[in-house]
């Protein structure tokens, strides 16, 4: 009886799209906000994802390593320049903390946060259309956990939202529905930035009597224990008062280019210290 | 044994959808998988067409990040639907499957857009731009992979032809 339960076309569509609920349903989130279905299947899928990603990425060395040469004196150039430019950019966030630690007294908010770091390839992008997220050849083993912070030298990237034995999941902070604690400009107004879903952020709760001005820098504030107060988020892209409501309508174009990422860092270790 | 031969195309979808996320994302516009799901409704009966479906979807859903089921919901929907369609309707003509595709492409944007508000998932702003982009792209593609599936497929054959019918 069953079957020929299993022959008849409709039956079959109806256990099939009942089983698809099922799986929905199963995938409750875990105490530490990790959905346990979603770090199996990340546990069964990720290592065809690395072995594909490691035959890729060893052809494109290879690739870049003798035939790509023909480019490097004028990227050797570009890179110096760069690195100028950001020595600059470190100066002035030094600046901006010496001020800061004058201003509000350093010590309550020094050292509050202690990290190490380990540092991941990027092996798979998801299509950005419903999501934005990342896998990283980096897990559990490595110390990685679900909610660190993964950042790169230049600003934060996003968080970590699923962790298996060798691969990690990052949930983009340009993600519908990222979000993160930042104070903006030199009057360190503090703000919630929540992802747009395409490559900007939004800056909630900017008051429109707040001076916001665009090309301030944000950073985050470290109030959502996630991610560590100081690191760059982005610059602010246009910033206009609402005539809807209270907020400023705050567009920020993020520190890093998500696009265009192939390397790293996870915060391993980190902990809060109130 | 031929179910499973139908299924490995999903091994190659993957790979590329892989590839063409670190290295040409604008390729992505192209939803190869709603692809396989019609195929496979318009190749195969009502029950494999939801088996394809069914796959690719859960397929989908452990590479794309989105919770695993979505597109398994969303795929299933649509091998069925295209099946059932393509038993009343003769689906032969380039611009009926295109438009097949074309509406198939945008229900499963619906569906997976659907599910996510159902449990409480946000939506991106711009999602009816993208899944009107994207459906665009998948029908824009869809005439060259369905010929070259049905080379495959056939050794060469041009048309179409189900192998059964329930």
């Amino acid at each position: 009886m069953i079957r020929a339960a299993l022959h008849r076309p409709i039956l079959n569509l109806v256990a099939l799209l009942i089983f698809d609920i099922f799986l929905l349903s199963i995938q409750m989130r875990t105490p530490s906000g990790q959905s346990l279905l979603r770090g199996w299947t990340m546990a069964v899928v990720s290592p065809t994802i690395s072995a594909s990603s490691y035959l890729s990425h060893r052809a494109s060395t290879m690739w870049d390593d003798y035939v790509g040469l023909v480019g490097v004196r004028k990227q050797n150039r570009r890179l110096q320049q760069e690195n100028h430019q950001l020595r600059m950019e470190l100066q002035r966030l030094q600046q901006l903390d010496q001020l800061h630690a004058r201003m509000e007294g350093y010590q309550q908010f020094q050292l509050q946060f202690q990290y190490g770091t380990v540092a991941a390839r990027i092996i798979s992008k998801s299509p950005p259309f419903w999501k934005s997220t990342l896998l990283l050849n980096v897990g559990g083993n490595d110390a990685v956990r679900a909610d660190g912070s993964v950042i790169t030298p230049l600003g934060i990237v996003g968080r970590v939202v699923t962790v298996a034995p060798g691969t990690s999941e990052v949930e983009l902070i340009t993600n519908v529905g990222a979000s993160a604690g930042v104070f903006v400009g030199e009057g360190r107004i503090q703000g919630i930035t929540q992802g747009n879903g395409d490559d900007t952020i939004s800056l909630r709760y900017i008051s429109n009597q707040e001076q916001v001005r665009s090309g301030d820098l944000v950073v985050t504030s470290g109030t959502d224990r996630i991610y560590p107060p100081g690191l760059p988020v982005g610059r602010v892209l246009a910033a206009q008062n609402s005539t809807q409501q209270i907020f400023k309508d705050v567009t920020v174009k993020p520190a890093v280019n998500l696009a265009n990422l192939q390397e790293v860092l996870v915060l391993t270790g980190y902990r809060y210290k109130p | 044994m031929s179910f499973l031969k139908n299924l490995a195309p999903l091994v190659g979808i993957t790979l590329a959808e892989h590839l063409f996320s670190l290295y040409l994302p604008v390729l992505l516009y192209v939803d190869l998988f709603t692809l396989y799901a019609v195929y496979g409704g318009l190749v195969a009966s009502q029950l494999a067409a939801s088996y394809y479906g069914f796959f690719a979807g859960l397929i989908q859903d452990s590479i794309s990040g989105l919770a695993i089921g979505v597109n398994g919901f969303s795929k299933t929907v649509l091998g069925f639907a295209v099946a059932t369609l393509d038993r009343y309707v003769m689906l032969d003509s380039t611009w009926l499957r295109l438009g097949v595709v074309l509406s198939a492409s945008l229900l499963n944007s619906a569906i997976v857009a659907g599910l996510l508000y159902i449990l409480g998932q946000a939506i991106p702003a711009r999602a009816a731009e993208a899944a009107l982009v994207q459906a665009l792209c998948t029908s824009a593609a869809a005439p060259a992979l369905f010929g070259l599936a049905d080379r495959f497929r056939r050794g060469g054959d041009k048309q179409l032809a189900r192998p059964y019918v329930d």
